[in-house]
């Protein structure tokens, strides 16, 4: 049991860790340099995209990282646990600041251009930040699973 | 949790294994999931410029990130024995098809778009957004099997 729950905890946490990496990577590069109305039409296609599935991922993710802190014993378990509250915060943080902010970038008319400038560069820091607490996570996890 | 002292070749070899190929088969189903579903969808030449830059950005790293876990694999796969060494070998093939296929049927697409001025169309651009989309998704298939088998092969040593 302790093995299905590593397997399904690595395989998770590393799709999902790599998704918000490439983001960062590849997606943050070309937002931050293009125009605004380039800007908010990729972005929303992005979001249309991803918001299916780097949600249930994360919480697969959470899940079987709790499960596996509860299969293991000593450093494993601190370590996996670690690893749990770190993809508990990228779900928080992105429920509670990133998403509110993208649908504000996506739908609201009334924003003015410095409104929506603004907007990007907080999103911009707040994927920034999740990125590194996943990555952060996903090695605490990779960690646990090899001890 | 393992009893028996693991040898620090091993751990290094399964935490760069692990990693970097999370990082890769992260990025390419990213690609597969969220770029070429976009990129089916744009006029050519909107789909020209995204995919020249995005080609640019993408093309040191995630090489980079399948060699790292290639070469982490086949030092796993040395130090161990019996179902994980197979496991990882069967990866190591399977990472060594994306390879030589990115090399033979994905870089001469990818040159097509980079070795021109951002803005121009190469000819046939339809034709090569098909070809690359099929191969990618093809390689993200492959790419996903070897990651699933690199991690069982750590849960077995």
């Amino acid at each position: 049991m302790t093995d299905l729950w590593a397997v399904a905890m690595l395989v998770s946490g590393g799709l999902f860790a790599g998704g918000v990496t490439l983001i960062a990577w590849e997606r943050l590069p070309a937002w931050r340099e293009a125009d605004l109305p380039e800007f908010r039409a990729t972005f929303a296609h992005t979001l249309r995209r991803v918001d299916r599935v780097q949600p249930a991922l994360a919480v697969i993710c959470l899940i079987t990282t709790v499960g596996y802190s509860l299969s293991v014993a000593d450093d494993a378990r601190v370590l996996a646990a670690a690893a749990a509250m770190g993809f508990l915060a990228v779900l928080v943080s992105s429920g509670a600041w990133l998403v509110p902010i993208q649908r504000r970038v996506v739908s609201a008319q009334s924003e003015t251009s410095s409104d929506v400038l603004s907007l990007r560069a907080t999103w911009i820091r707040g994927h920034l930040i999740r990125t590194t607490i996943a990555l952060v996570a996903f090695a605490l996890a990779v960690v646990a699973a090899t001890l | 949790v393992r009893e028996e002292k693991m040898p620090n070749t091993l751990r290094l070899s399964m935490v760069a294994m692990l990693g970097a190929g999370a990082l890769f088969t992260g990025g390419v189903v990213w690609y597969a999931w969220e770029r070429v579903w976009l990129w089916q969808r744009l006029p050519l030449a909107s789909y020209a410029i995204d995919f020249r830059r995005s080609v640019r950005k993408a093309d040191p790293a995630l090489p980079i990130l399948l060699m790292i876990t290639g070469i982490a694999a086949g030092i796993f796969a040395s130090v161990t024995g019996g179902l994980p060494r197979t496991l990882a070998v069967v990866a190591i093939i399977q990472l060594g098809l994306v390879l030589v296929g990115s090399l033979l049927f994905a870089e001469p697409i990818n040159s097509q778009f980079r070795g021109r001025r951002e803005g121009d169309v190469p000819p046939e651009a339809a034709n090569l957004r098909d070809r690359w989309r099929r191969f990618h998704l093809l390689r993200t298939g492959v790419a996903v099997a070897a990651f699933f088998l690199l991690v069982t092969a750590v849960t077995y040593v």
